[in-house]
């Protein structure tokens, strides 16, 4: 049984929300391109979402490349060129992770703050904005205890534990026996961001997909042509 | 009110001499976080907060006093205090506060901007300006705007709008709007379904005022940027001017004729009442040149500040007085310089002294008075040019304000499937349903097409 | 003509063949067109269109031909009215109103667009110079009485005003954005509620030619316009919705 409830939560429920992504990106991209944007609610706020946004954002993108390298980059390949463990967690982890943590759950405050307390910014949130910007403060809030939590669980190395099944996952061949001595803080943390990851294409999450770099090698100005009558 | 120095639309020349968006290049757009929030955007209530009242109220039960229905926020439902709306400042309305914030007003000495003796006014109906170098395309991250190029429409492409809202600050005159229910940028289409079909937009076919023309020009697209580049902002409207390529030239219809323009279209071009106006008589002029986005909408700047305050003075019998009253009434041809020629005074004058020449020639000849017709001359007209400028103007007849060559769209596309397909399925809360639910409820109790139209088509719009 | 078209959108009517437009082929309505293109002679004693009215007490009261005649002087209150407390700031203005742009006539245009198109409520306009005298800024409550009404109304301050008069333009809804006036603790009246139509001796003419009383065709002139009254800022502003 309790194998069954590991299977369940570290093999069938990943992938189920990985599928769900995939699904929603394609189906959300192919016919219902028409409804993706960033649902700004900058007209109606300026202010919060100035420091909110900027300081989210940068957060939690410097918190997706920190993930990038905690959990894609076998442990292997750091001690090659020479990182210690020790500095790896001290520097990395310890301190740009939480900076990145503590940037995006600052950034995050202050949006979910304006989104429940600004009249005009709440009646004009869809209940997806809402739980959107919860899930994110919940799943910071415990990506930020975990990654603070490290020197209470001195023998344990996600590294060997957690980032070897996540990279797993990719080869379809998780071992989720490695996950049974992970603490719950971290657990939760993965489950909350792999229900993310599963809603993500059917919320204004999309967005995040969309950024426009194409812009900056483009002409200024676009013009667009019909097939020419002959 | 429009302070592109706050909003930061338009172009600007970089300190290479070259352009640049006003609100910051590419990458400091894209790269440098003002994706994640555009700082130059306005805010809700610096357009106004969209109200309605609780007419409701007005049929409750009996009260003490009389009922009243108060503004309700559209967006919050809460009870509003009015302080600013669309034309909020109509007719002059609250002069004292708003002339102070008004641009073009900078030069003008205070105590003339607000005495009623030295009064004027006049409407200036603005719409997106089709741009030639379009700041809202170039501000586009996505490249969801674009410039058609068959005839420059500017368009969004709802498909590709991801909501930055660049275009609506990059947009000098503030004409990309934010639609707050599909969260995308939506613009002024120029009717263009229209357009492909030879017919005007609905603006200009249901003025009342027949002050809109729409023609053809011809254009020298590889040069728009270099133009846009003159540093001198009072040159722009040359260096616009200079774009336009004469349709009766036979070296440029054979080039025309070669990059696939249709006769059609060049036919079009030669009857163009914009190129009569803007390039021949010169009496036309682009809104605020001085934002380097090469406009298309064109403006002739009004000569009725100018004769209200001259009609007092003796004008029955000293008509001619009329010239000097032009160069004395420096605040009115000040501040049109400053919207339309990026203060150049001598271009407006000039065009003020050919409306003026042409009206009193006109006056004369009808109310058969004598008229030296040697004057005509200083002004560039001829009994000939002024009698058919007159028409043109005043008499304003269909054929002569919309010379518009059809598309041909059925010989590019399957015109059957594309009919009727709105584009805006997606969008929650502003479909036309609503307003066309009638018009269905009327087809289905059998009325013909014939009826419906008859009741609901009217001047060109869906009425119902 | 239906219940329904007329809610639909504007229609027009002719109710009565004194109207004097040729309509045909759907031309707008354009005044003695009949008289004109059809040669049917003007409703007046000659037949032509007249200016003099030979009328005794015309003549009497020297009207033969449209003149001049200076405004009544103002008068806000009169002795034997109640009494109403005044203000220190208060001004006496002329009072005029006008037809709107909006609309035609004394037709009401309180519809959603139509209000979202200016300031969304009753609005008199009146000039800076004014404006200051009584400490008046630009949307400022203000209350407007005299021995016939009170008005409560919003302030439009431009100088497109001369000083000394004040605009309220016809027909503005009293049951929108009316609060209550401190006078009379009611809510304020339209923009009919100061005035008053004063009567003349040359109105009383009858049955003479053109002089001949029809609804909407020939009535007294609108000379009940021609009067003042006490301006000044609106102290509570209470809505009182029950
Ligand atoms: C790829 C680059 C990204 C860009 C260009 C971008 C851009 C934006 C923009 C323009 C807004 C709207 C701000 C407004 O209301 O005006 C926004 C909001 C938001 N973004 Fe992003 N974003 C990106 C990545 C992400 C990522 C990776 C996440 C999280 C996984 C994220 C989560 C959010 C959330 C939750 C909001 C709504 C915040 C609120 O108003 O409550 N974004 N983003
Ligand atoms: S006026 Fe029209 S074309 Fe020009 S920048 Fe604005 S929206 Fe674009
Ligand atoms: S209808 Fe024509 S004349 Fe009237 S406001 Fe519009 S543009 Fe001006």
């Amino acid at each position: 049984m309790a194998d069954f409830g590991s299977i369940l939560l570290w093999v069938i429920f990943p992938y189920a929300m990985m599928l769900s992504f995939i699904f929603g990106t394609i189906v959300r991209f192919v016919w219902f391109r028409a409804g993706i944007t960033a649902v700004s609610s900058e007209m109606l706020e300026k202010r919060k979402l100035m420091i909110g946004s900027l300081v989210f954002h940068v957060g939690i993108i410097l918190a997706f490349f920190g993930h990038v390298l905690g959990i894609l980059i076998p442990k292997s390949w750091t001690e090659f060129f020479g990182i210690s463990n020790e500095m790896y967690h001290l520097f990395g982890s310890l301190m740009m992770g939480t900076g990145a943590g503590l940037l995006a759950l600052a950034g995050m405050m202050i949006l979910t703050y304006r989104r429940f307390t600004n009249a005009r910014v709440f009646v004009t949130s869809s209940w997806t904005d809402l739980v959107v910007d919860v899930a994110l403060l919940i799943t910071i809030i415990l990506g930020l205890a975990s990654t603070l939590s490290g020197p209470l669980f001195p023998k344990f190395d996600y590294r060997e534990t957690l980032s070897v099944w996540a990279r797993q996952l990719f080869y379809l061949s998780p071992n989720w026996h490695l996950m049974s001595g992970v603490p719950v803080i971290y657990k939760l943390h993965v489950i909350c961001g792999f229900l993310i990851f599963g809603f993500f294409p059917y919320t204004r999450l999309v967005h995040a997909l969309t950024l426009p770099w194409q812009y900056i090698f483009r002409r200024y100005i676009v013009y667009r042509r019909k097939p020419k009558a002959d | 009110m429009e302070d592109e120095e706050h909003y930061r639309g338009g172009w600007e020349l970089n300190s290479k001499g070259k352009l640049q968006l006003k609100a910051g290049n590419k990458l400091n757009k894209v790269g440098l976080g003002k994706i994640f929030y555009n700082p130059n955007m306005p805010e809700l209530d610096d357009y106004y907060e969209p109200w309605t009242y609780d007419y409701q109220t007005l049929f409750g039960p009996e009260k003490k006093h009389q009922p009243v229905a108060r503004a309700k926020s559209q967006i919050t439902g809460q009870t509003m205090t009015l302080t600013t709306g669309p034309n909020w400042d109509d007719d002059l309305a609250g002069s004292p506060e708003y002339v102070k914030q008004d641009p073009n007003m900078d030069k003008i000495e205070t105590d003339i901007k607000t005495n009623f003796e030295q009064a004027f006014m006049m409407y200036l109906p603005r719409l997106c300006e089709h741009c030639l170098n379009a700041p809202c395309v170039a501000s586009c991250p996505s490249g969801a705007m674009y410039k058609r190029d068959e005839d420059g429409i500017v368009l969004v492409d709802q498909e590709r709008c991801r909501g930055w809202r660049m275009c609506m600050t990059g947009c000098p005159y503030k004409k990309v709007y934010f639609n707050w229910k599909t969260n995308k940028a939506e613009k002024c289409t120029f009717c263009y379904p229209r357009i492909e079909e030879g017919e005007p937009t609905v603006c200009a076919e249901t003025c009342v005022g027949r002050i809109r023309y729409i023609g053809v020009m011809l254009y020298d697209a590889d040069r728009v940027e270099s133009a846009a580049e003159t540093p001198d902002q009072s040159k722009l409207y040359e260096a616009q001017l200079d774009l336009f390529l004469d349709p009766n030239d036979p070296k440029i219809i054979e080039q025309a004729l070669a990059d696939g323009i249709s006769e059609e279209m060049i036919e079009c071009a030669q009857r163009s009442p914009i190129y009569r106006m803007a390039v021949k008589e010169k009496i036309a002029f682009p809104l605020h040149p001085e934002y380097r986005t090469m406009p298309m909408v064109w403006y002739i700047p009004p000569l009725s500040p100018i004769m209200n305050y001259f009609e007092g003075r003796d004008s029955i019998n000293n008509p001619d007085m009329i010239f000097p009253g032009i160069d004395e009434m420096r605040v009115p041809v000040d501040y049109l310089a400053s919207l339309l020629t990026g203060g150049n005074v001598p271009a407006i004058k000039s065009a003020l002294y050919k409306l003026a020449m042409m009206r009193l020639y006109m006056r004369a000849k009808t109310s058969g008075r004598d008229f030296e017709t040697a004057k005509l001359a200083r002004v560039g007209l001829t009994e000939n040019t002024a009698t058919s400028l007159y028409r043109l103007l005043a008499i304003a007849k269909y054929e002569d304000r919309f010379v518009i060559p059809k598309s041909h769209k059925e010989k590019v596309e399957d015109a059957q499937s594309e009919q009727g397909t709105l584009g805006y399925d997606e969008c929650k809360g502003c479909s036309l349903a609503p307003q066309h639910g009638s018009m269905f409820k009327k087809a289905e109790a059998g009325e013909s097409t014939n009826q419906i139209y008859a009741e609901s088509f009217y001047g060109g719009i869906w009425r119902d | 003509m239906s219940f329904e078209s007329i809610t639909a959108q504007p229609a027009e009517a002719i109710p009565t063949p004194i109207f004097s437009s040729a309509k045909h082929d759907g031309d707008r309505y354009s005044p003695f067109t009949v008289n004109i293109d059809r040669l049917v002679p003007f409703r007046t004693l000659t037949g032509r269109q007249q200016f003099y009215l030979d009328h005794e007490i015309f003549q009497e009261y020297g009207e033969m031909l449209a003149n001049y005649k200076p405004t009544l002087p103002p008068q806000v209150m009169a002795p034997g009215d109640t009494t109403v407390k005044r203000d220190d700031h208060e001004l006496a203005l002329r009072y005029m109103t006008p037809h709107g742009k909006w609309n035609i006539h004394t037709m009401y245009y309180d519809n959603l667009e139509m209000l979202t198109l200016f300031r969304g409520g009753p609005n008199v306009w009146l000039s800076p110079i004014d404006a200051d005298k009584a400490g008046i800024k630009d949307n400022d409550w203000l209350e407007i009485y005299n021995r016939n009404g009170v008005v409560t109304a919003r302030a439009v301050v431009s100088h497109r005003m001369p000083a000394g008069s004040m605009y309220m333009y016809h027909a503005q809804d009293m049951e929108i954005q009316e609060p209550l006036a401190n006078i009379t603790g009611n809510r304020g009246g339209s923009h009919n509620a100061p005035t008053q139509i004063h009567i003349k001796p040359t109105q009383m003419v009858g049955g003479y030619g053109q002089l001949s009383y029809g609804f909407n065709y020939y009535g007294p002139i609108g000379n009940q316009r021609d009067l003042y009254v006490a301006v000044r800022k609106l102290k509570k502003v209470n809505w009182n919705e029950d």
